[in-house]
């Protein structure tokens, strides 16, 4: 829920949120460390007067025909109003303790001895919270000997008064400060996602097959947001231009074949020959099969764009890979094909998808088995192996066939192109498939002659440790 | 016929009456309002205020006890202290003992906008607040001294007693100090301001002077001839003698004067608090000040508040400076037991002795205050 709401709640909201807490709880921690600053500082300030008028009084302090006597100065309580609306008490206690003049029932301070110099303490004394100082004045007389005391009082109100405008003045340009801050925060916030906005409306107002780049002028933060929303158009329109040619292609592609096999079984429903409509249904018979291949082909090459874009790679190892494909590729009652399979690669082991790699090599397969059966033998090799110059499993596939000429081997990997030189029945999407798995893989795939006739195609995939993430 | 209560006034403050005077003001309609007021203050200088006052409160019964100032300070401390009753609203022209009250605790805070409406020197936190102003004037015989001798300041006075001393020698009267709280505080102001105060004491004690507990004897004599100068006698009760008697003259001293104000306080303890604030409140407001003023012949304290009596030359400029009596800490200073004692005894040493034997008795000499403060 909280969760839910935070995820919900306003880029700005949160961070006033966030900068609201922290502004709070930095002032109340300022307002109490400023209040205890200022109650120090306003101590400091008052304690020196209730000192003066401690000293002032003790120095009247005196024995006069064997009594201790005092001669409180007009300026030493008259100084005291210095905090107007504090009240005074003061005491005047001979050494014995018994008091000679002043309020009898003053507090004494608990711990404090009383020596020469003033100090200070607070006590509650007729209701009101005091801030006593308290001062001795050695008395050396015959008759009188010891240490006379003096202790002056004043209630705190001007302290606190002082304490508070002292904290007060500390925290108000802070919180004058925190208030600029979020605004502009607020102000700042709404400018930074200002462009947001505008590539937000940009997007909005787009009609729904403008797939062109967004033009909006991006700060650098956002550069990456717009640089990807760009890209992934520009995927979007390619993969769309794709999708379209491969649709009429594929519509045109089954279109012949079958308008072709509707042709000859029309001729053969005229035939009465027995002999001539047997070759009529064998024709038919080839044309359907080369059909359903080209079907298979095109949902083979449908699956591996989809997988490549939509599953998620795994460690996979090619020789088993490969040896599953063998098994899928190759007809067992095929006679005169020699697989020789050999691998060095020790478990090569790639980030991939089972299905996808498995479908690339079975199509690499197919490919030697119907083009290879023409050339010298019909030996197909398929080697494994670790190429550490450039960190990839290679898996090459030779075959004895006519192989490719030179300037066919770019366009061979496009749809429905084929081999010039051949005859035999193809789909044309062989090694289009091929292709996009490799693509899909990170991979790179090669056509090479092969010594004494024949083709090479060399499947690479960069090793899992040199972590090269597909594209 | 306003002046009929007046001249019993005076009756009664001629008898001196040493015990306390109290007076009850029956409530006007029914009710069960009760107010217990100590006053220092002659009873006819505030009962019109307090008529009025019961005008706006007729439930309110108002017992009104007239006492000196030290005896008001000694019996409600010792009545709050025994937890006894006593009163719900003290007023004392003696500033000293009244701040005291409010600095040891026994005042409760009042607050409202007339009493942010007084003067800053004349109030306490919100717990005493001044009700009058009220100068320390010289009062001489108009008949008696000629013009050339009337004292403008203390200087004059005191030049005066020394060059005239046969003239002036026991026809000199001032407050014993001692008996009088009022006399008490404008006495140690006088020594907080310093300066000629030693000397004026020295020439007083050298001249005889006559002390008198209460300001009516003294407004008396001087009236009669008996005395020709008062110093330090307040101003509102020479101002109302001198309305009633040609022969009175008043002199603000221009080289300072002393003005105190009458403070309130409303008793912590009060019994009748409710009462006690409608009452300060009172007499701290303009309607209340206006009839201190114009009735009870007092000086507002308020500076918005003007009538005859506060048109006597209460300004700075014919007056010279005015020293108001803070309510403040430095009041505390001569309440002390030893200073009060340390400032009686060159007092008593030099003027008290023979001054409360009138008309002679200066066989002793007036070299013993010689020296002293």
């Amino acid at each position: 829920m909280i969760r839910a709401l935070g995820q919900r709640l306003s880029l700005r909201s949160k961070l006033l949120l966030f900068l609201g807490a922290l502004s709070l709880g930095g002032t109340i921690v300022l307002a109490v460390a400023a209040l205890e600053y200022g109650r120090r500082a306003a101590d400091q300030v008052y304690d020196q007067l209730l000192a003066g008028s401690a000293l002032a009084i003790a120095e009247t302090v005196n024995v006069i025909d064997r009594k201790l006597e005092a001669d409180l100065p007009y300026a030493a309580l008259d100084m005291l109003s210095l905090a107007p609306d504090d009240r005074v008490f003061y005491r005047i206690a001979a050494p014995g303790g018994e008091t000679i003049t002043g309020y009898s029932d003053l507090p004494a301070p608990e711990t404090i001895g009383v020596t020469g110099h003033p100090q200070f303490f607070d006590a509650t004394y007729r209701g009101e919270m005091v801030r006593f100082g308290i001062l001795g004045r050695l008395v050396v007389e015959p008759a009188v000997q010891g240490w006379a005391t003096v202790q002056v009082g004043q209630t705190r109100r001007a302290r606190e008064a002082l304490a508070r405008s002292i904290a007060f003045d500390a925290i108000t340009p802070i919180l004058a400060l925190t208030a600029l801050a979020l605004a502009l925060a607020w102000i700042g916030v709404t400018l930074a996602l200002r462009p947001l906005v505008r590539v937000g409306l940009d997007l909005r107002l787009r009609r729904p097959t403008d797939l062109h780049p967004v033009a909006v002028p991006a700060p650098h933060e956002i550069e990456l947001l717009v640089d990807s929303l760009n890209r992934f158009m520009q995927r979007l329109r390619s993969n769309m231009g794709t999708m379209q040619s491969f649709i009429a292609e594929a519509a045109h592609q089954i279109r012949t074949p079958l308008a072709s096999l509707r042709v000859q079984a029309q001729t053969a429903l005229d035939e009465d020959d027995p002999a001539v409509l047997r070759r009529s249904l064998e024709r038919i018979e080839r044309n359907a099969a080369l059909a359903s291949r080209l079907t298979h082909q095109l949902l083979s090459h449908a699956m591996v764009v989809h997988r490549g874009e939509a599953v998620a790679f795994e460690p996979v190892r090619l020789d088993e890979v490969v040896r599953q494909a063998i098994r899928e590729a190759v007809p067992l009652a095929e006679p005169g094909i020699d697989i020789d399979f050999r691998d060095t690669a020790d478990g090569a082991t790639v980030n991939g998808d089972t299905v996808m790699l498995r479908e690339a090599v079975k199509n690499v397969l197919d490919n030697a088995v119907r083009h290879g059966r023409a050339g010298a033998g019909g030996s197909i090799v398929i080697r494994l192996f670790t190429d550490r110059t450039d960190a990839t499993h290679c898996l090459s596939v030779s075959d004895g066939g006519p192989g490719i000429k030179e300037p066919h081997r770019a366009r061979v990997f496009e749809r429905f192109q084929r081999g010039s030189a051949t005859e035999a029945p193809g789909s044309g999407l062989g090694l289009a498939i091929v292709k996009s798995v490799v693509d899909a893989h990170g991979g790179r795939v090669d056509l090479t002659d092969r010594e004494g006739g024949g083709l090479v195609v060399t499947l690479r995939f960069p090793t899992l440790s040199a972590g090269a993430v597909p594209a | 016929m306003t002046r009929l209560p007046l001249v019993l006034a005076l009756a009664t403050l001629l008898a001196s009456p040493a015990a306390a005077e109290t007076t009850v003001f029956p409530r006007l309609s029914s009710g069960d309002g009760e107010l217990i007021v100590y006053s220092s203050t002659d009873l006819d200088t505030l009962s019109p205020a307090i008529a009025d006052f019961q005008v706006l409160h007729p439930a309110i019964e108002i017992t009104y006890v007239d006492l000196d100032t030290a005896e008001l300070y000694d019996s409600f401390v010792a009545e709050v202290d025994a937890g006894a009753p006593s009163a719900d609203l003290l007023l004392s022209s003696a500033m000293d003992l009244q701040f005291k009250l409010a600095n040891d605790g026994y005042a409760a805070a009042h607050r409202s906008s007339n009493a942010e409406s007084i003067p800053d020197w004349a109030r306490w936190r919100n717990h005493a607040f001044g009700v009058t102003f009220e100068p320390a004037v010289i009062v001489y015989n108009r008949e008696l001294v000629p013009p050339a001798h009337v004292p403008n300041t203390r200087f004059d006075l005191l030049r005066l007693i020394r060059e005239q001393a046969d003239t002036y020698r026991g026809r000199i009267v001032t407050y014993d100090i001692e008996e009088s709280g009022v006399g008490y505080l404008l006495a140690t102001q006088d020594a907080v301001v310093g300066g000629v105060f030693g000397s004026l004491l020295e020439a007083l004690g050298r001249s005889q002077v006559v002390l008198k507990g209460n300001t009516s004897e003294m407004l008396e004599g001087i009236a009669e001839g008996r005395y020709l100068i008062g110093y330090n006698v307040l101003g509102s009760y020479a101002q109302v003698w001198a309305e009633r008697n040609r022969s009175i003259g008043i002199v603000l001293p221009s080289d300072y004067t002393l003005a105190i104000s009458r403070t309130a306080i409303i008793s912590a303890a009060a019994q009748h608090p409710q009462e006690a604030h409608h009452f300060l409140d009172y007499l701290l407001s303009v309607r209340g000040q206006r009839v201190l003023t114009d009735k009870g012949r007092l000086f507002a304290v308020r500076p918005e508040v003007t009538g005859p009596y506060s048109r006597i030359g209460i300004s700075e400029n014919r007056v010279g400076p005015l020293r108001s009596i803070q309510l403040g800490s430095g009041l505390l200073v001569y309440l002390d037991r030893l200073k009060r004692e340390k400032f009686l005894a060159p007092w008593r040493e030099g003027i008290g002795r023979r001054g409360r034997e009138p008309e002679g008795g200066g066989a002793e000499g007036g070299g013993a205050a010689a020296g002293q403060p």
